[in-house]
């Protein structure tokens, strides 16, 4: 799909800015019903660009933000009608409502992937409306008979006129829109493309899963109660008709026609579909038929939505030149906007001095490279007695490892060994009956794998593991995580310490980058436009552009050619032998084991078969059984 | 007491029938990795469809609903065929999930253009009237037969995957799809299988709420729900857990009914989904999920 490209993501601020330049004329040319409906599509707009940050760029269902919008427009009116408060004072009141809503019913609901918010969330919207429609709320809500809504005293004047509401909604529309793009542009938004992807891989890279995804849940809850107040201006009087349960799901619906993750699209969605709907009313039920047909339409034939289709007919009519040229057009102010840029032109350093790119070189494996590797006591890391069952079968029992500081060392096997498994223990991704691991004469203790990422073991993969839509680059900044606090107010606040860090990670990624010798102009690609050789160079760049102490690969010659295999295995060498760098290796080859390892421990059914030199372990006849069959001996 | 036994006795009955509504939405979730949001009103379209026929053709519900089943199979058939499978291998989870709501809203439009004008219907009750009275407590012959249906329907699932060769390709479809692929199972047929058994059950649970809740379009909504929470509880995976969970999510949500109301027993069942997912977030019978990296 066209959205997935670089060149196509560079262009949503223009894109979304683009949309909402459209908007700002039609409030002047349109007047009567056909100005309350424009406005009516910028109050959904403003819903739906907020969801787009939660749906298109996390990919996490979120069913019941009009419930949101119904919290902001209650708490609005309930304010200002039954406690006197100011009408524009509600604002942050209804915003805050929601947050702390969202948070309550969020930090269940992301304990469970994938089903988890799009079940509890659309549970929630029906519960909002019955809330509204029943008798509990009574005092405030005045049940099925609703509440007026105070009108909001106009700057100046007495009344807002529907002109002035058009241009309020509008600025609001903008001012989220500038929120989410900077949002989805952050090394927040680069976390929630990679949850999207994959979340297993983003928690063993640094993320933690359910807090991103929360806060974008309290993001796009907090933009639904932005637009709830504006709406109660809107309509007037609110009852609970006015919010079924189902026009939660009508909003998804409006992101998904125009467009997901392209934060322009569910602008173009919601201001079409709220103009069409309003303007077919004679059509009946009809509607709702062509609006679950348009739909599903878009869903299984055109991912891209509005949006999608608009690019695919420029690139196609002209190939690509007025999407840019009109995207230039709204890029010159934006860019005036200061702190909107969503990428500073970084450039690579020309050289890179070795002893900064040491990624390893923390203070205690820095000491201990004066001590020779020898030391049995010297150990890194150090797994002890894991046994992993899965139903009947036993993938690992009672396995250890002891890994000495600055050594490479290689677990070899055959296919259901348990390598993997043992890989996913350490890294937090798999729990076991028994077991414990000790970084540094340290035991670690059950923790989740973003903190295990944290206390600095990382670890690469033996399937794609980038988010393809993110450039080579800003996966590795992704790495960089490890040492950072993860806050969504520092990303979108334009706060002189978010840009030190932002600089900071990308010139980590880069000199990791430059370590494993991606050249510049492949690392500022789509990591999902790369060869297979050069996503797994840029796995082992995100692995260790937060200097971790010991590196743990999955694999990482699985399905490389001969070239490509030396390369890897000079990387490794290298960064074990210069930064010093631990290094637990997954193979098949023993050709690339013999080269590299200091030690080898050899794996078969899930126990220890051996352990030594690589030379002694591929020279144990039982070994040799395992891997080659019996038979052949 | 006998309000709470008569409270915890109803609830079992209702929530056999969430577990028989949540069966086909774990089956579809096993055997292509996607909550079906459109079951509930799968069931209702069809119960419309049985009492369209009844009405408009004069026949007995017995006969209508062999019309019934024989448009279940159809229609099943025909959502998946339509909605779920085109494109489905390049598609996201969000995609497939808004799919299944794609098709919530089409059936939903479909019942009010032709069906809801003048709802709720009264429909009528394949067993007798009247209730059993045992002691202090009574229970009408239609929960009584509903429960029975559900039981051997939940009997006759049991020997479909224990005991036949098909049942066991599902199984092998539902844990490992792309194992089962290559193994060389028809995983699409299957699949589709899986959608008209879906689809059927469904008819047959409108069938059985319809006397009791009225048929309305909106009917399985909060039903739908509470098959879903009942899903949760019983672990995601688990064809037997979702029985259980199913009469969990029954007895909490009658006993709230009866001692605090209608609204307090709906914010009960979703303050007992958040709180599973809080302290047990794989099901009270779910294992921990396999995950693969």
């Amino acid at each position: 799909m066209p959205i997935a490209s670089a060149p196509a993501r560079s262009r949503t601020l223009p894109l979304a800015l683009l949309a909402i330049g459209l908007l700002f004329p039609l409030g002047g040319m349109a007047s009567g019903r056909l100005l309350d409906v424009l406005t009516l599509g910028l109050i959904y707009a403003i819903a739906a660009v907020g969801l787009d940050v939660v749906v298109g760029y996390s990919g996490q269902l979120a069913l019941g933000n009009f419930g949101f919008v119904a919290i902001g427009a209650y708490t609005s009116a309930v304010l200002a009608g039954r406690y006197g408060v100011s009408v524009w004072l509600t604002f942050p009141c209804a915003i805050a409502a929601c947050a702390v809503v969202a948070l309550a019913v969020g930090l269940p609901m992301v304990r469970l992937p994938q089903l988890g918010m799009a079940l509890v969330t659309f549970f929630f919207a029906f519960i909002v409306s019955l809330l509204l429609a029943g008798q509990t709320l009574r005092r405030w809500t005045n049940s099925t008979d609703g509440i007026p809504v105070p009108a909001l005293p106009a700057l100046g004047a007495d009344a807002l006129t529907p002109y002035r509401l058009y241009y309020l909604a509008w600025l609001l529309l903008l001012a989220v829109v500038l929120l989410s793009v900077r949002y989805a542009g952050s090394r927040s938004g680069r976390m929630l493309r990679l949850i999207k992807h994959d979340e297993i891989v983003a928690s063993v890279v640094g993320v933690n899963v359910r807090q991103a995804k929360l806060w974008a849940f309290v993001f796009s809850a907090s933009a639904a109660g932005i637009a709830g107040v504006v709406f109660a201006q809107a309509i007037g009087f609110l009852a609970p008709e006015t919010f079924p349960a189902i026009e939660s799901v009508h909003l998804v619906a409006m992101a998904v026609v125009g467009g997901l993750g392209t934060i322009a699209g569910p602008i173009l969605g919601a201001v079409a579909f709220t103009v069409l709907l309003e303007f077919s009313r004679t059509a009946g039920s009809w509607r709702e038929v062509m609006f679950a047909s348009v739909l599903l339409a878009v869903l299984v034939f055109s991912r891209g939505g509005i949006v999608g289709l608009l690019q695919l007919a420029a690139d196609w009519l002209h190939g690509r030149a007025p999407v840019r040229a009109l995207a230039n057009l709204a890029v010159g102010p934006a860019r005036r906007l200061r702190g909107l840029r969503r990428r500073s032109p970084a450039t690579p350093p020309a050289t890179v001095p070795r002893a900064v790119a040491r990624p390893g070189a923390v203070d205690q494996s820095a000491g201990a490279r004066a001590d020779p590797p020898d030391h049995a006591a010297d150990q890194i890391l150090s797994v002890r007695g894991v046994t992993v069952q899965f139903g009947g079968l036993r993938a690992l029992d009672d396995v250890s490892l002891a890994v000495e500081r600055g050594s490479i060392h290689a677990v070899i096997g055959p296919n259901g060994a348990g390598k993997t498994t043992l890989l996913n223990y350490v890294s937090g991704v798999q729990r076991a009956s028994a077991g414990t691991v000790a970084l540094d004469g340290r035991v670690l203790g059950d923790l989740a794998p973003h903190q295990i990422r944290r206390a600095g073991i990382a670890r690469t993969f033996q399937h794609p593991s980038l988010a393809p839509d993110l450039t080579a680059l800003e996966n590795v900044q992704l790495g960089t995580l490890g040492q950072q606090r993860q806050g969504l107010w520092a990303d979108l606040l334009p706060l002189r310490s978010t840009r030190v860090r932002e600089r900071a990670g990308r010139s980590d990624a880069w000199q990791a980058l430059e370590l494993v010798g991606v050249p510049a102009a492949r690392a500022q690609r789509c990591a999902g436009d790369l060869t297979p050789a050069e996503q797994k160079l840029v796995d082992i760049a995100r692995a260790i552009a937060a200097r971790p102490r010991v590196l743990l690969m999955d694999e990482p010659t699985a399905g490389l050619e001969e070239v490509d295999i030396e390369l890897v295995a000079r990387i490794l060498r290298q960064l074990n032998r210069d930064a010093g760098l631990p290094i637990v290796v997954i193979a098949h080859h023993v050709g690339f084991i013999r080269e590299i390892a200091d030690r080898a421990t050899v794996l078969d059914l899930g126990r220890v078969l051996a352990h030594g030199t690589p030379e002694e372990v591929t020279s144990n006849t039982e070994v040799v059984d395992v891997f080659l069959g019996r038979e052949h001996v | 007491m006998e309000l709470f036994a008569g409270a915890v006795i109803s609830g079992i009955t209702v929530g056999i029938l969430y577990g028989l509504l949540g069966f086909p939405i774990v089956l579809l979730y096993k055997c292509t990795g996607v909550a079906n949001f459109a079951q509930g009103n799968i069931a209702t379209f069809l119960t419309f469809v049985v009492f369209v026929t009844m009405r408009s053709a004069g026949l007995r519900i017995l006969p209508a609903l062999g019309i019934g089943l024989a448009s279940a199979a159809v229609t099943g058939a025909v959502l998946y065929l339509v909605g779920l499978r085109v494109n489905a291998d390049s598609a996201d989870h969000v995609n497939m999930l808004m799919r299944t709501l794609a098709l919530y809203l089409l059936l939903a439009g479909v019942i009010n253009v032709r069906w809801s004008r003048g709802e709720p219907f009264a429909f009528p009750t394949v067993f007798p009237q009247g209730a059993l009275h045992a002691g202090l407590i009574n229970i009408s012959y239609q929960a009584i037969g509903a429960t029975g249906v559900a039981g051997v329907l939940a009997v006759l699932f049991w020997l479909f995957f224990k005991r036949t060769a098909m049942g066991v390709l599902f199984l092998a479809t539902a844990e490992r799809r792309d194992i089962a692929q290559l193994l060389g199972v028809d995983t699409r047929r299957l699949t589709t299988i899986a959608w008209v058994m879906a689809a059927v059950v469904s008819l047959l649970v409108g069938v059985l709420v319809a006397p009791t809740n009225l048929l309305a379009a909106n009917m399985m909504d909060l039903f739908l729900l509470y098959s879903f929470t009942a899903v949760i509880l019983g672990g995601l995976t688990s064809l037997p857990g979702v029985f259980a969970g199913g009469v969990i999510v029954g007895v909490v949500g009658n006993v709230v009914t009866v001692y605090a109301g209608d609204d307090s027993s709906n914010i009960a069942i979703f303050g007992l989904l958040l709180l599973v997912l809080v302290v047990r977030p794989s099901g009270l019978f779910g294992g921990p999920s396999l995950q693969r990296v």
